[in-house]
């Protein structure tokens, strides 16, 4: 498992903010953090480094969401992988 | 708490941490959230491998692996975000094909031999012919390895033949600062991106080119925060798409509009006049040019750009002449703070130096200089081009601190620091990047006086322009030798006769110093794999060797070795013997002896232990009373810089010896090459955000290779439609010099204006440098990138 700390920065208009914020907290992938104003911190867990990619790409396709930003990554699993 | 838990606790940490800067721009109270250590992964700081911004991460390691990279809250620079590159940095030591032993070509075969047998042949080319022999460095040394490799050519060699990639990027740059400021480097730093109210980005996109910093500004909009954004540029970019303006110009007409713009300002009386009287002078070129000049009065000054009015300059550049109003009128204002933004755009131009010169002399006319925000600030692109190339001066020319060897003051500073016979060091500089492989590619009968070339943390195979003259030739000449430290199998270690393994990034100590005066150090973390060995013992190894055999320049004064390493107790370590390399901190040896020549241009450095302590420090970096270091962020403003004393501004390594800064007046010229009947679009160069340089490294990380997994033709989609070419389909791109096939991208991440297309160049395999162009700056001897005259057809069927 790929363990991953992003930030979610969300649209302007409170109503797409408050919709993105519902498909977040719908994706068992994601551990949310406290919103800071319009920043979300969040968690996501994913198989691999891979599917973490996918899994920003998602998100940042989600109607509301203006940017995803990540801060860090950890891929150890990727490496201790077959070579 | 299991391992799993730690990494979900540290990483929402660092993301809580990250989105309260991001929605306040300071950090958040309390405690700091950099991951705290624990038993199963050990966090420490490094600079990020990868670009000139500078960016500290935090590094996790577990069982000698990397296996971990969060954004550093600790570091000023990137304030706890990375860009994609950075997250990924940790995965650029793990490519599956790392080179693991030294291998000799025998036979037309690289063969595996020991390090000794490889370091004895590097130490008896050298040897052999020593005037024959050069180094080829880059802007991604460390800081350590750069200053051993320039003390061994040019103290211990004396011949001065060194010359880094980072000619190919900012020695445009570098000799615009001399010209204006009398020595180099910017005034400024990152601090102004959070002050100014406009940035202006000149032929520059740093939304790829250096994300972390342009999202710095971009978040202070999203703050609520006013700040206007104009991007001038030849092509429509991802920068272009957060900026209030965007006015394309024709490729080389930069020249004209900096001129229209000090035009306006002459001519409005908005220029200010306080400011100019008080620190500046005017200057005109001479032939050939040179980096002093000519004195010009301020009214011929006004004279020579009379001729510069927005309509002409709107007939030259293709900017509508309101346009040149709008950036006049802006620089015209006081109230307002103003930050000029370039990288290679600038810089890689053949009027690179009178085009650095003029954007400087626009801030310097109005003012817009030395206040928070107010800042003519040129990025580089690698993570040392100024802590290596310019700082430790591994330029032909170059010795450290910003001394030359042309200068016999210069010589004889170094020549006491090094503790050298006088006269040891070489007054004659050396060969500059493009003139060392033309030699290296010309057979010795005929000029071609170099004949070893050790390439260092560089792949010219692909990174030189015009390869095929360049590079290719000296591939099956007789008696051409050519080595190349590195960590994978690039073109140019493929080409080579001697290929040694180098350890890289975190598998060493290392300092880097990034694009705003920066200096940055952090301690190797995992061991290099199989028999890769760090490049600075590679050096001291080499030099030993020629040491033993005798060689003179490798004994100083008192007949001691020249890289004389030694314990706690005063005893010398014997460092050549890998064995024994890391019985002691040898970088850290290394910047104390480099450190003494710091304080002659005042670019002082704290001792090595400050940098432990620190993410960088800004030089000059100045003791204060109670034995504390201050960095220093405004340069020649007396608010800030220690130095500055005389005045609110003082230039105090003014070219004109009065403490002032030079307006330079250089008129628009046509480039030397232009499209024309045969070739009849412009050809730039560039790199994308996912990939760094020549991709060996980002192209080895599956993340970044699968999200831009080869290169293409960026082409206007009513050039496309002209010629009949579809999106994605393969074309043939062709020079004078050279041609090369590769996918058309039709308005994908960029749009080229029509008439010209784009090629990046981080693709090993479809090598665009075949087809670019050697014409350079007379003065930086900096190769232009950015234009040249192609053709574009389709690529015909094959028969089937």
């Amino acid at each position: 498992m790929t363990v991953s700390g992003l930030v979610i920065t969300f649209m302007d208009t409170p109503e797409a903010a408050s919709f993105a914020l519902a498909r977040l907290h719908e994706d068992a992938r994601l551990l949310l953090g406290e919103p800071v104003a319009n920043r979300l911190p969040i968690v996501a867990e994913t198989a691999d480094a891979t599917s973490g990619e996918t899994l920003v790409r998602e998100l940042e396709s989600i109607a509301g969401i203006a940017r995803v930003d990540v801060i860090s990554i950890d891929f150890a699993e990727d490496l201790d992988g077959p070579a | 708490m299991d391992r799993r838990e730690f990494l979900r606790t540290s990483a929402l940490a660092a993301a809580s941490a990250a989105a309260y800067r991001m929605a306040h721009g300071q950090p958040a109270p309390g405690p700091r959230t950099t991951p705290a250590p624990n038993g199963d992964v050990r966090w420490d700081k490094a600079p990020c491998r990868f670009c000139g911004t500078g960016c500290h991460v935090q590094v996790g390691v577990r069982n000698d692996k990397v296996v971990a990279i969060a954004a550093d809250e600790k570091a000023e620079v990137n304030k706890g975000l990375l860009c994609v590159k950075g997250y990924h940095v940790g995965l650029a030591l793990y490519g599956k094909d790392r080179l693991t032993r030294p291998l000799l070509r025998r036979n037309g075969k690289l063969e595996p031999i020991s390090w000794e047998e490889a370091l004895d042949i590097v130490a008896k080319r050298a040897f052999d012919n020593p005037a024959g022999f050069a180094i080829y460095g880059s802007g991604q040394w460390t800081i350590p390895e750069g200053y051993a490799a320039n003390k061994l050519i040019k103290a211990g060699l004396a011949t001065n033949q060194i010359d880094p990639n980072a000619r190919l990027c900012m020695s445009s740059a570098v000799t615009g600062f001399l010209s204006t400021y009398g020595v180099d480097e910017p005034a400024g730093c990152y601090d102004d991106l959070d002050k100014a109210d406009v940035v202006i980005m000149w032929g520059n996109n740093p939304a790829e080119m250096h994300p972390v910093l342009f999202s710095r500004i971009v978040d202070r909009r999203s703050r609520g925060e006013k700040v206007t954004l104009i991007d001038l540029t030849t092509r429509r970019t991802r920068t272009s798409g957060f900026c209030q303006h965007t006015l394309f110009f024709k490729p080389n007409s930069d020249l004209a509009i900096a001129n229209g713009i000090a035009h306006l300002l002459v001519e409005r009386g908005t220029f200010d006049k306080a400011f100019v009287d008080a620190y500046c002078n005017f200057r005109q070129r001479t032939e050939p040019p040179t980096l002093d000049g000519q004195a010009m009065t301020f009214e011929a000054y006004r004279r020579a750009l009379a001729d510069y009015t927005p309509e002409k300059v709107e007939a030259i550049s293709g900017v509508a002449a309101a346009d040149i109003r709008m950036l006049a009128d802006l620089f015209g204002k006081r109230d307002l703070r103003i930050t000029s933004l370039w990288c290679m755009g600038m810089n890689q131009h053949t009027r690179g130096t009178a085009i650095n010169d003029l954007v400087h002399g626009i801030h310097l006319l109005s003012g817009h200089f030395g206040r928070p925000g107010d800042a003519p600030t040129s990025l580089t692109g690698q993570p040392s081009a100024c802590g290596t190339v310019r700082e430790v001066g591994t330029l032909a020319h170059g010795l450290p601190g910003g001394l030359v060897v042309t200068k016999p003051e210069h010589r004889k500073e170094a020549e006491a620091v090094w503790n050298l016979p006088a006269g040891r060091i070489n007054a004659k500089p050396g060969y500059h990047t493009v003139e060392l492989w033309k030699r290296f590619s010309t057979p010795k009968d005929k000029g071609g006086d170099i004949d070893t070339i050790w390439v260092m943390v560089t792949n010219p195979a692909r990174s030189l322009p015009n390869i095929n003259q360049l590079f290719e030739p000296s591939r099956s000449l007789p008696g051409k030798f050519l080595i190349v430290s590195d960590v994978y199998p690039t073109a140019t270690a493929m080409a080579a006769d001697l290929v040694l393994p180098s350890a890289m990034w975190v598998e060493k100590n290392g300092m880097f110093g990034n694009s705003e005066r920066r200096t940055q150090q952090w301690f190797r973390m995992v061991r290099p794999p199989g028999e890769a060995r760090d490049d600075t013992w590679q050096l001291l190894a080499v030099a030993r060797r020629l040491f033993d055999r005798g060689v003179p320049g490798l004994k100083d004064k008192d007949g001691q070795f020249l890289f004389r390493i030694r314990d706690a107790a005063g005893a010398e370590v014997p460092v050549w013997d890998w064995k024994r390399y890391y019985d002691v901190n040898v970088d850290e040896q290394l910047f104390e002896e480099y450190r003494k020549f710091s304080r002659f241009k005042h670019k002082d450095l704290a001792p090595y232990s400050e940098y432990v302590k620190a993410r960088g420090l800004r030089w000059p970096v100045v003791e204060q009373p109670d034995g504390t270091w201050r960095e220093t962020r405004f340069r020649f403003a007396r608010h800030d810089d220690p130095y500055a004393k005389k005045a609110d501004i003082q230039f105090y390594h003014s070219v004109t010896k009065d403490d002032r800064a030079l307006i330079w007046f250089h008129p628009y010229e046509p480039p030397p090459e232009s499209p024309d009947r045969d070739y009849p679009l412009w050809l730039c160069t560039g790199r994308v955000i996912e990939h760094w340089h020549t991709g060996t490294m980002t192209m080895r990380i599956p993340q970044l290779q699968r999200a831009m997994p080869e290169s293409y033709l960026e082409m206007n989609r009513e050039d496309a439609k002209a010629l009949g070419i579809a999106d994605g389909e393969v074309v043939i791109v062709e020079s004078r010099r050279g041609k090369i096939e590769l996918p058309v991208w039709i308005d994908g991440r960029a749009q080229p204006a029509r008439g010209s297309v784009f090629v990046p160049f981080f693709d090993e395999r479809l090598a665009i440098n075949r087809v670019t162009l050697e014409a350079h700056d007379p003065l930086s001897k900096q190769p232009d990138y950015k234009k040249c005259a192609v053709r574009v057809r389709k690529k015909e069927r094959q028969p089937r």
